[in-house]
Formats: structure tokens, sequence, C-alpha cells
């Protein structure tokens, strides 16, 4: 009853800080849309840009190749220089080719997108030349130019919508669902321990007949339930996003995804974001009692992602080469990472997910001893 | 009502507490002076249970506040130098939420919240605490701290930091509490308070009891003709 009646004062105190609103509702809600959005605008917009970029060619060499490059309406050609290097380094030229005996050299800066961009540019209008080349030289001594053809090669992915919907999506979304989990309500954690230190109301509720485990107990799920919130509604739009909002950012000709779960995918995320809410939810609120105030408190959890992240990101990469080690899930939050892979890539291990599932109810059981052992030590509740 | 024996608190090599005993008759104002550092809220934070003695006995209205901490809590109402009120949510609904967590129904907590805020002329509560100054909090606290009708009221520094007109009003709740069958203990070091308000006091300093009886008995003791003549040459003894 005391635990319930300090959760639900902790939510009410939490939602009337406008950060809540804004981590729990407004950044889960934006971040999907926004980076997936951001992604293909930026890719669409540096297209675009290429197409539209006129290089700036400084040339010597044989007259045949300098007509093919006149044709196109995005080369002029600058006066030849023997300062090269500095007319590409001060951006007077975007790059320069010098052809002699029977050598090719491209001058370019690959630190300058515009230069790399227009060495990209010549490398491919040589190998025109070099197969125009070929074709008449094969020509000249009565061979058909396909004699050098051996194949024309296509390729044909066999992988439907779905399966590259979870492929994207599982590139994505776990490490974004730990991030959240992890660092999201930090905040809210530093506040509910180490702040009621700092701002004296700490004392007073130790004070009270409520027991020091309702009090950890009830301070915990209200933060806790705020990340579990924020999870839910990041995997929403997420789905949302995916399923329905593609036509909003592909290209024309460019091939869309879709994320369709399994109802069993769909509870296991679930699950995962769950014990994700509340193993580092007490993980949080252990460090937060422990620390002498706020700022020490964030100092520490400001930690945390990273330790949390980093290994992530390998298994992520690894996840993504197909190859998830089984030491990962023996380790409670970074076992959090492989669950939600592969429940969205539907290649879930029910004894893998069991295995994640106790390390995490374990660290939680603990987390919140612990933080019911220091609401008891008064050299940790009192310093400030 | 509140029976304090042979009690020590150390921290770490910092021996605060050096074996005091004390007792609190039911319905006064017992006052727990000294200088700054003397040990004063240690004791209240022990009796609070807070913190646990090194050595020695607390019983709080016959509760032994080692065995029974929870029950003991439920005696006492507090009010701390640093008021502690939630600056988020507003003065009522600070008073409420202590309210729930003493266990008392909501219809009995705001009736009487009702009548502690006229009492104490709180006509602000409905506003944020964070909007309060030091002499609205420590008002709207004192509620918190009546709320569930505690048979005892422990008050730390109650007007440190106060202005006149609000001190007045706390002195004047100690009588109200009083009057209402309240045990009140008040730790101070402000003689003044102490010699108009309190039926008993006990001086600590350095740890150590050096004195208790009646303000007026330790005026005659010293042959002073205030208490904080008194005091001075008390705690220079």
């Amino acid at each position: 009853m005391k635990t319930q009646l300090i959760f639900l004062k902790e939510l009410k105190d939490a939602f009337r800080d406008k950060r809540t609103i804004i981590m729990t509702i407004v950044i889960p809600t934006l971040l999907i849309p926004l980076m997936l959005f951001g992604q293909f605008f930026i890719q669409k917009t540096e297209i675009e840009r290429a197409q539209e970029q006129v290089v700036k060619l400084i040339y010597s060499g044989p007259a045949d190749i300098k007509e093919l490059l006149v044709v196109d309406k995005k080369i002029v050609f600058l006066p030849f220089s023997d300062e090269i290097g500095k007319k590409i380094e001060e951006k007077d030229a975007d790059a320069a080719l010098v052809i002699q005996d029977g050598k090719a050299v491209i001058h370019y800066d690959p630190t300058k997108p515009t230069s790399a961009y227009a060495s990209q540019k010549l490398k491919n209008y040589l190998l025109i030349y070099s197969e125009k080349v070929i074709e008449a030289r094969l020509q000249n001594i009565g061979l058909d130019p396909n004699i050098i053809k051996v194949f024309d090669i296509k390729e044909e992915s066999v992988a439907s919508p779905s399966k590259m919907g979870a492929f994207f999506a599982a590139m994505l979304i776990p490490i974004m669902i730990l991030s959240i989990g992890i660092s999201g309500n930090m905040y809210l954690f530093s506040d509910i321990g180490a702040g009621e230190k700092e701002r004296g109301t700490l004392e007073p509720l130790l004070a009270t007949p409520a027991k020091r485990q309702e009090i950890a107990t009830g301070k915990w799920l209200a933060v806790s339930s705020l990340s579990f919130f924020s999870i839910v509604l990041m995997l929403v739009v997420m789905l949302l996003t995916i399923n329905y909002g593609q036509p909003l950012f592909l290209m024309p000709g460019q091939e869309g995804a879709s994320l369709k779960l399994e109802p069993i995918a769909l509870i296991i995320l679930t699950l995962g974001g769950l014990l994700l809410a509340l193993s580092g939810g007490a993980l949080q609120f252990t460090i937060s009692i422990w620390a002498r105030n706020i700022r020490e408190a964030q100092l520490y959890l400001g930690y945390l992602p990273m330790v949390v992240i980093l290994p992530v990101v390998f298994l992520n990469i690894m996840g993504i080469m197909g190859n998830i080690p089984n030491w990962s899930y023996y380790i409670p939050l970074i076992n959090l990472y492989p669950i939600i892979y592969t429940a969205i890539m539907n290649e879930m291990v029910f004894s893998k997910i069991l295995i994640a599932l106790s390390t995490n109810t374990l660290l939680t059981i603990l987390g919140i001893m612990l933080v019911t052992r220091i609401l008891n030590r008064e050299e940790v509740i009192l310093r400030t | 009502m509140i029976e304090v024996q042979e009690l020590k608190k150390n921290f770490n090599k910092v021996e605060a507490l050096r074996g005091i005993s004390f007792n609190v008759k039911p319905g006064i104002i017992f006052g727990l002076l000294g200088p700054n550092g003397a040990g004063k809220t240690t004791n209240i934070r022990i009796i609070s249970t807070i913190i646990k003695p090194t050595a020695g006995k607390v019983l709080v209205d016959g509760i032994d506040i080692d065995k029974n901490p929870d029950r003991a809590r439920a005696k006492l109402g507090i009010l701390y130098e640093n008021a502690g009120l939630y600056r988020r949510l507003t003065g009522e609904e600070n008073v409420l939420y202590f309210a729930g967590l003493f266990g008392l129904d909501m219809t009995t907590a705001k009736k009487r919240m009702k009548d502690f805020f006229e009492v104490l002329e709180i006509d602000y509560a409905k506003r944020i605490a964070g909007q309060y100054s030091k002499g609205m909090s420590q008002k709207v606290a004192l509620v918190r701290a009546l709320i569930a009708n505690p048979p005892i009221v422990m008050l730390d520094e109650p007007t440190a930091g106060l202005d006149v007109t609000s001190s007045v009003k706390v002195r004047e709740s100690l009588n109200y509490l009083k009057e209402n069958g309240k045990t009140v203990i008040v730790s101070t070091h402000l003689m003044s308070e102490v010699e108009a308000l309190c039926d008993e006091v006990v001086i600590i300093d350095r740890g150590l009891l050096v004195e208790q009886g009646s303000p007026k008995d330790i005026k005659n003791r010293y042959n002073s003709s205030n208490l904080e003549e008194a005091f001075i040459k008390v705690v220079k003894k």
C-alpha cells in the first residue's frame, strides 16, 4: 500500500518536470523517424548534389580522351599548371588527369568530397574509354568484342521485404532501445536518490513508518515504469515508421522493406524492454542512492551507457555478421541486445532467453536489496 | 514518553554522544540545548531511527526503537531545520503524501489539514512548494509533521533562518501543541526561545549531558538573571 503511494507520488513528481515529457515521450517518438528520415534525406541530398556538381579539371593527355570528356557539360577544363597539388589544395581545381606513356594518373584530394567525386567520375570515363579502345582493337583484327565477356553479372536478392525490414531494424533498434533504457531517465534516477539527499527530503521520508523496502521499491518502480513506457513507445513508432512511413523517405526506384513481427517476437521484445527497464533501473537507482549529490550521481551514471553500449556496439557488428557469441547471453543488461536482436530477426532461442531472464532478474533483486540496505546505512544517507 | 538511556554514538573516531540519559514526560515542551556540534541533531536522528546508536537504549512511548523502528516512527512527527518539502508538489500534496505514509485515511487527513492551515494562516498551500519562502515552507512542514496526530513532536532548530513573524508563529504553534496534549521536543541554541517555551531542558555539550531541569531551576542554580547567562556558565564549567 505504501509502495503504491510512493510509486504514485514519484510519477506525479516526475511528470511535473518538463524533462520527463521530453525524455519519456518526445525523444522516443521522434528519434526513430528522425534517424530514418535524416539518413535518407542526407543520402538523397548527397546524390542530387553530386549529380549537379561541376568538376573543375586540369587535363593533359591525348585529344581523343579529351573529346570524350568535353561532351560532359559538368566538366570544366582549366589551363594546365605545374602546381597541380596546390591548385587542388586551394580548391581552384577539383582534380587533374595526366595521361602519358600509357599511364593515366588522377590527382585528387580524398579529404575533399568534391575532389573525391571528381576522381570517381574520371575513373568511370577512363573505364568507358578503355572498353571502347579494346572493342575497336578487337574489331580491327576481325574478332567479336563479346569474346572477352565471360558472362553478365546480375544480383538478385531472395530476401523478402519483410526480411530486409527485420535486418535493417535489427541493426538499429536494439542499440537504440538499450540507449533509451539505460540513459533515458538518468536524470530521474539521480533525482530520486542523490537528489532527495541533497534537497533534504530523504530524512523526513525515512522518518515515516514506511519501511525502507517500500520506499526503495516504490521509487524504483515509478521511474522504471517510465523507462518501460519509453521503450514500448519507441517500438510502436519503429513498427509504424518502417511499415507506413517509407513512401515519405524512399527515393524513386529504391526498394522498400517491411517489418512484420510474430506475436511471440513481440512478446519477447516487450519482455526484453521490461527487463531492461527494471534491471537497468535497479542499477541506476543503486548508483544514485550511493552518490553524495546529484552532480556525483550524474557523473557515475554518465559512465553507465558507455559500459553497456560499448560491448553492445561490438555485438551489433557480430550480429550483422550472423555470429552473436554465447557468452553475451550471460551478462545482464548486455544480454538484452541479443534477445532483442534475435526477436526482430525471428531467430529466438528460448534457452538463451531464459538465461537472460534469470540474470537480469538476479541483477534487479540484488539492486533493490542493495538500495534497501543503503537506506539503512547512515554514513551513506547522511553524506552530501 | 521518551526514555533515553546511556546513549552513545561514534562517527568513526569522533564521539558525538558520550552516554546521555534523560526522560521526557508526557505533555510538556522539552528543550534540547547546546552549542553547535554538541550532539542535539544526532540525538534527534537516533530517536527518529534515522541512525543507530553505538550503545544505549531509547524507548518512544514504551517502544524500543531498535526492536520496532517502524512502530516507533509512527509515534513521532518531526520538523527539520530544512523543511524538506518536495518542490514540485503543492503544500497540500506534500502534507497528504505524508498522511498516507502514516496510514491516515484521506478524508480525515484533508479535514485535519484544513484545520491546521487555518490555525497557521496558510493560504498558499495550493501553490507548488518550490515557490515558498523558508518561513512558508517551515509552516507547511509543521503541518506535515502533525498531520497523523502523533503523540510526540520533535522540532530541530525550528526557527533557524526564519524572519521574526514566522518565528513567532512557530513559537505560538508549540504552545498550541502543548495545549492539545502533545509532547514536544525542541532542539535549539536560542535561549530566549527556550526560556519562553520550555518546561524542562537538558543542556548537551561535546556529547555529554551537562545540566538538566526547568529553565527557572537552572537559572537559580547558576545565579543568573536569564537562561543565556546560565547556559554560558554551564558550558564553560
